[in-house]
């Protein structure tokens, strides 16, 4: 998965969780569930949601990689290879 | 004949419209079963029916018309089940339609939690052999059932009414200003309505009042007749969360992302399995007096992301296990926000729990919600230097809080269900 497909199944979960949120105005490198607001509940959904589109599973151990949008990019773009999506 | 009224929908909620019927004339009903959407000024609820039989007939059209609780919507022909086993005695009016195959009756009845189940998973009861002890239908009988006997609902659509293609962007946008999607042009893949298809369309006359602001005016007027009629006492402890922590870490690491526990599922139970050893805060306060509740019905604080709060129930939460209870918790959180909750989890929680902590809040002081008459808080988890043993440790510590009416129980009995929940933490295998 390149970052750019990464990015777009991210932002596409997350438009389910929190549909107000602006791609634009949102800082790649800060803490999402503080810059938008997000409770465990939302967090947990959304992993779950990128869990269900790309086949990818999230270890406990790498939960903290996703409190930004890069953390979270760069885990797909690592781990996609091993799970592909499924067609 | 039954009238099938217009039930209550929650503390101060004494109004609602008929969104939409999801049966018809001459449909059989049962016990549990979603038979109308109604909208509050809190949310859009599915109401419940309580009785088994038939509709006669439908008094009352979906519109936007309010209709004050109690209102008659329906009648229903009621099917006695005692009869069922004696066909003979029996007679057949001509007026009478044929109903569907029912069992024999006299075997005992489903436990809560197994009809929820049911109800949740869209399987009907009567229609189950029970495995468990003296025909009793179990858990597994509804879950082995649930995939081949699940069927949605007959919708019977509002004239004109047609479900849209549209982003999530999309939909939210449209709803803030005020958009018909129907109305809009689409230009996204599949004919799908994009969020700059919204923000192109001129922006109507707003509407007099919309959904938030009514649920502002809800929460309003059920807290304002909160502090003006329950003396509220506060009490407040620090609960140790080490163990519970440690236990649910070493669960997750095994557990894939979607079957994860979070520490609020742990809370809840904590507090539940407490509430049986204190069953003085677990009710209600109605016509000057305290009625206890045989169940646990807890409700939930959620926050809605526009702003607003609901608190619907999960049902007899002491009696699910973890799995369980994190299932129904998602499934509440998310139904509460995307305005789809039941008439009965808003109508009956027993009492209610709300875990600011998520929101960075180190200590709750909850206005307990009328007619209950009590409301556990709890904060963020902090690292704090606590003593064990005459050495300093660092440990994940919680603020725990509860909000207790004077007319009902005393701070002793308050501090009890505290003291409980915190044991009850420090076993959190056994929870």
């Amino acid at each position: 998965m390149s970052p750019e497909q990464a990015r777009k199944v991210i932002f596409d979960v997350l438009g389910d969780i929190a549909p107000e949120v602006d791609e634009s105005t949102v800082d790649d490198d800060h803490d999402l569930t503080e810059q938008l607001d997000l409770d465990s509940m939302d967090y947990l959904n959304w992993m779950v949601g990128i869990n269900e589109v790309t086949g990818v599973d999230i270890p406990q151990r790498d939960v903290s990689r996703f409190l930004t949008i890069a953390g979270a990019v760069a885990f797909l773009v690592e781990h996609s290879a091993e799970s592909p999506i499924p067609a | 004949m039954i009238d099938f009224l217009l039930p209550s929908l929650g503390a101060d909620m004494d109004r609602a419209k008929l969104n939409m019927w999801l049966v018809g004339p001459g449909d059989a009903v049962h016990k549990g079963q979603i038979i109308a959407e109604v909208e509050t000024e809190k949310a859009v609820l599915e109401v419940e029916c309580w009785d088994e039989g038939v509709i006669e007939e439908l008094l009352v059209q979906p519109g936007p018309e309010w209709l004050p609780v109690g209102t008659p919507l329906a009648q229903i022909r009621s099917v006695e089940p005692a009869k069922a086993t004696l066909p003979a005695e029996t007679p057949t009016t001509p007026a009478q339609k044929p109903l569907p195959a029912r069992p024999p009756a006299r075997r005992p009845e489903p436990t809560p939690p197994v009809r929820h189940l049911a109800h949740e998973l869209g399987v009907d009861l009567s229609t189950l052999q029970g495995t468990g002890e003296g025909g009793t239908i179990t858990r597994s009988d509804v879950r082995a059932a649930a995939a081949p006997a699940k069927t949605p609902p007959i919708a019977i659509p509002i004239a004109g009414e047609q479900r849209v293609k549209a982003s999530p962007r999309a939909r939210f946008l449209a709803d803030r200003l005020g958009v018909d999607l129907s109305g809009v042009a689409a230009s996204g893949p599949g004919g799908m309505v994009t969020a700059a298809d919204v923000e192109s369309q001129p922006a109507p006359a707003p509407e007099p009042e919309d959904k938030l602001t009514a649920m502002r005016r809800a929460i309003a007027r059920s807290m304002a007749h909160s502090k003006r009629e329950i003396p509220h006492y506060y009490l407040a402890t620090h609960i140790d969360l080490d163990e519970a922590v440690r236990w649910l870490e070493t669960q997750n690491a095994e557990r894939s992302v979607s079957k994860r526990i979070l520490p609020a599922a742990l809370l809840l139970k904590a507090t539940a399995l407490g509430l049986r050893e204190i069953p003085e805060l677990n009710g209600h306060w109605i016509d000057e007096g305290f009625r206890p509740s045989p169940s646990i019905h807890l409700g939930v604080a959620v926050s809605i992301r526009e702003g607003g709060l609901v608190a619907p129930a999960l049902h007899d939460a002491d009696q699910l296990d973890l799995d369980e209870m994190m299932e129904r918790l998602r499934d509440l959180v998310n139904r509460a926000r995307s305005w789809k909750l039941r008439s009965s989890e808003m109508s009956d929680p027993t009492i209610t729990v709300t875990n600011l902590g998520d929101r960075g809040v180190e200590t709750a002081f909850p206005v307990i919600i009328p007619p209950q008459v009590a409301m556990v808080g709890f904060g963020k988890v902090v690292d704090t230097v606590v003593a064990v043993d005459g050495k300093a440790e660092i440990h994940p510590v919680i603020h725990a809080t509860l909000s207790g009416d004077h007319r009902v129980t005393d701070g002793h009995r308050g501090g009890l269900l505290l003291a409980a929940i915190d044991r009850l933490l420090q076993e959190p295998q056994t929870l």
